[in-house]
């Protein structure tokens, strides 16, 4: 099949949501706050289960197709936060990439995710910050296992 | 896939069609400037030398310790080539280094020459301090088929934008 056509079929997809596509169920207490600023790209937070044994299981997706989205994770688990940034061209096809984040939410701490893509380059940033103090500190993104 | 034959043909070129290929950064340097479709580029960013290393270090191993799975379909052909990038950051006291390598792994990817664990180098940065607290960078990569990461590492020593180059743009 000639690219262009497996690009318009990937655009159709991801235009209408992916239709099968299993969305995370949240928790009412929001203490993430996905801040997204894209340019020539779309983009998802995947949410997985992170275990002792480093096993992930996938619990569904986010989109992050608003400037600030919020999220209920669960506090004292770890999970596996998956950014991933489609972008598709009639001439080049499509194509994403993705960064992993590990994060276990603290009571009394809230979020911050930082989420761009421009010229194709793309950052993720994530902070931890006090909900009494305000103070806040960035956490390590890599995945350690 | 076009990309793919042409950086194929790059490394080739590099070696000369023959069988040495640079086996660490030094070589490189001293091969790759003359080399047909590679590039030499010198600038200056207005950070000192240990905030460009710092970036450096910092984001080198982030960003560019990745792979890239390429995949090309016709009606006769299927064929997949995954692309693995090795970033390598040295700092001294007089100079930080940034040296990428790439080597692809598929279903009829021709080795060429000898090529050092890790794949051939593609690009090799250095930087140097300059008085008032600037730095001089100079990149020696293929004059097409890596302007992200390029952009990025420039980014990264000017600290204008501390984001990852998407590799599949390449």
């Amino acid at each position: 099949m000639p690219r262009p056509y497996q690009a318009v079929i990937v655009a159709l997809v991801l235009a209408a949501g992916c239709g099968s596509t299993k969305h995370y169920s949240d928790l009412p207490e929001k203490n993430l706050q996905v801040r997204s600023t894209l340019s020539g790209a779309k983009a998802v937070m995947g949410v997985h289960k992170l275990d002792a044994r480093c096993a992930t299981e996938y619990e569904g997706v986010v989109d992050l197709d608003r400037p600030l989205v919020e999220v209920g994770l669960p506090p004292g688990r770890q999970s596996l936060l998956v950014f991933e940034f489609y972008s598709s061209s009639l001439l080049s096809g499509s194509s994403s990439t993705k960064k992993e984040a590990r994060l276990v939410p603290r009571p009394g701490y809230r979020y911050e995710a930082r989420v761009s893509y421009k010229d194709a380059l793309y950052g993720v940033d994530l902070f931890e910050i006090d909900s009494r103090s305000g103070a806040r500190r960035e956490l390590e993104t890599r995945r350690r296992c | 896939m076009g990309r793919i034959v042409s950086c194929a043909a790059v490394a080739a070129l590099l070696a000369g069609c023959a069988t040495q290929q640079p086996q660490n950064a030094e070589e490189f340097r001293k091969v790759a400037p003359g080399a047909f479709l590679m590039a030499s580029e010198t600038l200056e960013v207005n950070r000192p030398l240990r905030d460009v290393a710092a970036a450096w270090q910092r984001r080198a191993p982030e960003c560019l310790s990745a792979s890239v799975r390429t995949t090309s379909q016709t009606s006769t052909s299927y064929q997949v080539i995954t692309s693995i990038y090795k970033p390598t950051v040295v700092v001294g006291k007089d100079r930080a280094e940034l040296h990428v390598q790439r080597e692809f792994k598929g279903s009829g990817v021709i080795t060429v020459g000898n090529p050092p664990q890790g794949g051939p180098y593609i690009i090799v940065a250095d930087a140097y301090p300059l008085p008032g607290n600037r730095t001089r960078l100079q990149l020696i990569a293929p004059s097409k088929g890596q302007d992200v990461v390029i952009r990025a590492i420039k980014s990264w020593a000017s600290g204008e934008n501390l984001g990852c180059p998407d590799l599949t743009k390449q």
